[in-house]
Parts: C-alpha cells; structure tokens; sequence
C-alpha cells in the first residue's frame, strides 16, 4: 500500500510542482540563448534573465509549498475523509508523504543545478571549460574525504530535509487538533519545536566540546582531528538529527491518531 | 445473521460537551438502518468513530468483531457528510484512485451507474456541481462489495429525480449479507427501504427498532415517530 500512497502522492503534487520545473528547464534554455545576444540587447536578456531567477525561486519555494499544502488538506482538510478511511495505517500515510518530499527536494535541486548548466552550456560560457579538467576537480573533491565522510554528509542532508518537513506536519497537526484559536497553537507550536531543536545543537555543541578538551588533553593537538575523523562528533550530530526527526515523526502520528480533528 | 457493528457504553466527548453518552447498539448483517435524530444528536459522531475517524473517550466500538483499523476500513464502505474526493481528479481518476486501494471496488457497477446518473468521466471533480459532486461519491461508494456501508446524509444535496434511482442504487447495489448504516433527515423519502430505525436524541439511542413493529405495533409511520419524538 505504501508503495500506491506514493504514486498517489507523486500524481497530487506533481500537477503543480511538474509544470514549474518545466517552466524553469524552458526559461534556461531561452536565458542560456538570449545570453549570446547581451551586447546587442542588454535590456531583453536582462529581463529574460530576471524571469529565470524567478522561475529558479518558484521551482525552489514552489515545490516545498505545493507539499506542504498537500499534507494539510489531504491529511487534515476535507480529504481526509476519504484518506484516513482508506484501509492503510496511520504509518503508511506519514510516511508516503515524507517519502515523497524528500525525493522532491532531491529532483527540484538536481533540476536547479541542470538549468544552471543549461544556462552556462548554451550561452558559450563554458566553451573554454575542459570537461577533463572537471571531471579531475570532481576526482578530486571525492577523494579528498573517504567514503565514510560522505555517507555521513548523505545522511546529515537527509535528515535536515526530514527534519524541516517533519517540523511542519507537527507543527499542523498539533495545532489543528485544537477546536479553537488554531493560529495560536500553530505559532506557539512552531516556537516551542525551534527552541528545542536549538537546545538539542546546544547540547551537541557542549558535548562536542567537551570531547575536543578530553582529546586535547588525550591526544595533543590532533586530539579534534582525530575525534573527527574517527566519526565520534558527525555521528553525534546526526543522532541528534535523527532523534529530533523521530521524535516530531512520533508526534505527529500521535495527533494524527489520538486527537484526529478534521475540518 | 452475525453482528457487524457493536457499541457498548460508547462514549465521546468534544472538550466540555459530550457527543455521544454511552451508547448501546447491536447491528445485524443484512439490515438497512436508518439513522435518526436532529441536529447534533450524535449520528455524524458515531459514523466516524466506526471508521476510525475519531477515538472514543469511553466504551467501546467494534466492527465484525475487531476494533476500528485499516483492518476494518477494508470491510467499510464509508460516505462523508462532505465531498471529500480531491477536486483535481475527474470522474474516471476517482474510479482508478478506488480501484488501486480498495480490493472490493467493483469496477464495472461503479461505471455502469456513472453511465445511468450522464455523469462525464473526463470532468474535474472541481468542474462538477455540488450535486453531482455527491452522486460521485455515492456511486463510488456503493460500487464496493464491503460488509458494512456507512452512509452520512447521503441525500441531502441530491435533487428529487436522482433520489430515487440513489435509493434504488442503494438497495439493489450492494451485498445482500452486507448492512447498510444511513443517516438522514429525509425520512419519508427512506422509509420505504428501510428494515430498522435507529432514533438518538442527545447523544443516546432513544429508540431501536423494526420499522414493521413501528408499522403494526405504534399504528405509525417512521416519520410520525420521529416528529412525534422530537416535537418542540
């Protein structure tokens, strides 16, 4: 079923969130054109220019508001007689959701970074860029940390895109299931949720500390270093991540299923 | 006959005010139950809390057996007061959306009544009148071969000439071991399909009974009853 949730999923969002990446791709390829003209027309490729720089902000605003949108009036507007009757679990409702906003987060960066390059590519800009050259830089770059630091980055991302998703089912869901002054419990809810991320990095900032002085005395200068290249402090910070993602994952499904106040 | 739906001491409460104050309720498998009361007597209350869209603050709910649960939703065939399809999908979408999710959805009854009730299936759901919106979710609805069907005010912006065949469709349409649970104001135009009424009054069942036995017992009919009962 979770599988079915998210082609669903895919087919809601995608109405809008599609035609704006189409809308993006399209404004590069005419940006990346128009830009070979500059000398001649300044003042049009300045605008088409202008009309792309939007359309990159629309694509970037766009998509993550089109979920989000989505989460409230299918899981908590009118929708949700239909959705929350259907015979899948709570779980496989949350999931579908966070399943698939984080593979659009993935597609719209991934397409933002393709119309740069579009853009680049078609304007004669990278004419004297040496791909082999690139390619070498890119070696490079990955070679310069080991694998291990790269799961770690992998994993951080994803869980800072689930995080800040999560922050905002909580935080709907927990101050719709109030009968009354909703706008209050949604600000006071966001409040509280951004305090307590912050008490957590506190706290991982102490802790992390705390381990860089017993290295420094254990092991001299090197003592940091060594702690981050062993994965003691990444690891810390993603468990702290991950922890949070958790712990608003679990409140709202608890509201989703205790305290379910439809529209 | 077997017990499809079971209430015992149920209760509910929004904050302060209590919706529903222990309700007993027995239902049989093959019934058609009508579902009376006025405004705010509970009937939307217990609906959903027998599809699981509420909680109960006491007693206990159960649905062939189980208490309410994806388990139990598959078995459920669920009508909203309100038009809860997402208004982007057409017609035909709609009928692709139950068939991905509902093992039982009977595909061709459910095209079959969508031809008979002239509803376009390339339309948007947005693109549809209010009543047409409802005789979709109706169809879609009754198109499932569940075992119990819980039907919230499924008449209520249907005009007069659709009302009967919906009715029609309603009898004709769905299992004959399946129960069907309907709420309505319009009880002259349900009475005649009608097994049992079911009359709550503040949250409680004043009366559960045989619509033969209101017949042949009280000399009334269902409507009587009910203006009798809640008479200002």
């Amino acid at each position: 079923m979770l599988v079915k949730l998210m082609k669903h999923e895919f087919h809601a969002t995608g109405r809008v969130s599609l035609p704006l990446c189409g809308v993006m791709l399209a404004l590069s390829v005419v940006a990346g054109m128009a830009l070979r003209f500059y000398e001649a027309i300044p003042r049009a490729v300045g605008w088409i220019g202008t009309l792309y720089g939007g359309s990159v902000f629309a694509v970037a605003v766009g998509v993550f508001a089109v979920l989000m949108q989505h989460f409230k009036r299918n899981l908590l507007g009118d929708e949700g007689y239909l959705m929350r009757a259907l015979p899948v679990s709570i779980h496989e409702l949350l999931l579908s959701k966070l399943f698939v906003a984080l593979i659009w987060y993935v597609a719209a960066a991934a397409l933002i970074v393709l119309s740069v390059f579009l853009v680049g590519a078609l304007s004669g800009e990278f004419r004297d860029v040496s791909f082999g050259d690139l390619w070498d830089a890119l070696r490079q770059l990955f070679s310069y940390r080991d694998a291990r630091d790269w799961v770690v980055l992998l994993l951080g991302v994803v869980g800072a895109l689930a995080l800040v998703t999560l922050l905002f089912y909580a935080d709907f869901t927990l101050s719709q299931s109030f009968r009354k002054h909703r706008l209050l419990y949604h600000v006071m809810a966001a409040v509280i949720f951004i305090l307590l991320l912050r008490l957590t990095g506190s706290l991982n900032a102490l802790i992390g500390r705390m381990a860089e002085r017993g290295a420094d005395v254990i092991g001299g200068a090197d003592g940091p270093t060594a702690i981050y290249v062993t994965g003691g402090m990444p690891w810390l910070g993603l468990a702290e991540l991950y922890v949070s993602a958790a712990a608003l994952y679990v409140l709202t499904w608890a509201a989703l299923k205790y305290r379910p106040n439809l529209e | 006959m077997s017990t499809i739906l079971e209430c015992r001491a149920l209760k509910k409460r929004y904050g302060t005010k209590e919706a529903l104050c222990g309700v007993d309720l027995t239902l049989e498998t093959g019934r058609i139950v009508g579902l009376l009361g006025p405004n705010g007597s509970g009937k939307t209350t217990l609906i959903k809390l027998a599809c699981g869209l509420l909680t109960p603050s006491g007693g206990e709910i159960r649905i062939d057996g189980k208490k309410p649960s994806p388990e139990t939703n598959a078995v459920v065939s669920y009508l909203p007061e309100r038009i809860a399809l997402p208004l982007w999908m057409t017609a035909q979408q709609a009928m692709d959306f139950y068939g991905n999710f509902y093992a039982d959805f009977r595909r061709d009854a459910a095209e079959d009544m969508v031809e008979r009730l002239r509803l376009e299936r390339t339309q948007t759901i947005r693109a549809m009148s209010k009543g047409t919106r409802e005789k979709l979710q109706l169809i879609l609805t009754m198109a499932r071969a569940a075992k119990l069907y819980l039907l919230d005010e499924p008449l209520g912006g249907v005009d007069p000439a659709s009302r009967d065949y919906i009715l029609r469709t309603i009898l004709t349409g769905y299992r004959e071991d399946a129960t069907v649970l309907f709420s309505t104001h319009l009880i002259a135009d349900v009475e005649a399909v009608l097994d049992e009424a079911v009359f709550l009054r503040e949250g409680g069942v004043l009366l559960h009974e045989r619509v033969d036995a209101i017949r042949e017992e009280r000399g009334k009919s269902v409507d009587q009853l009910f203006r009798e009962l809640f008479a200002y």
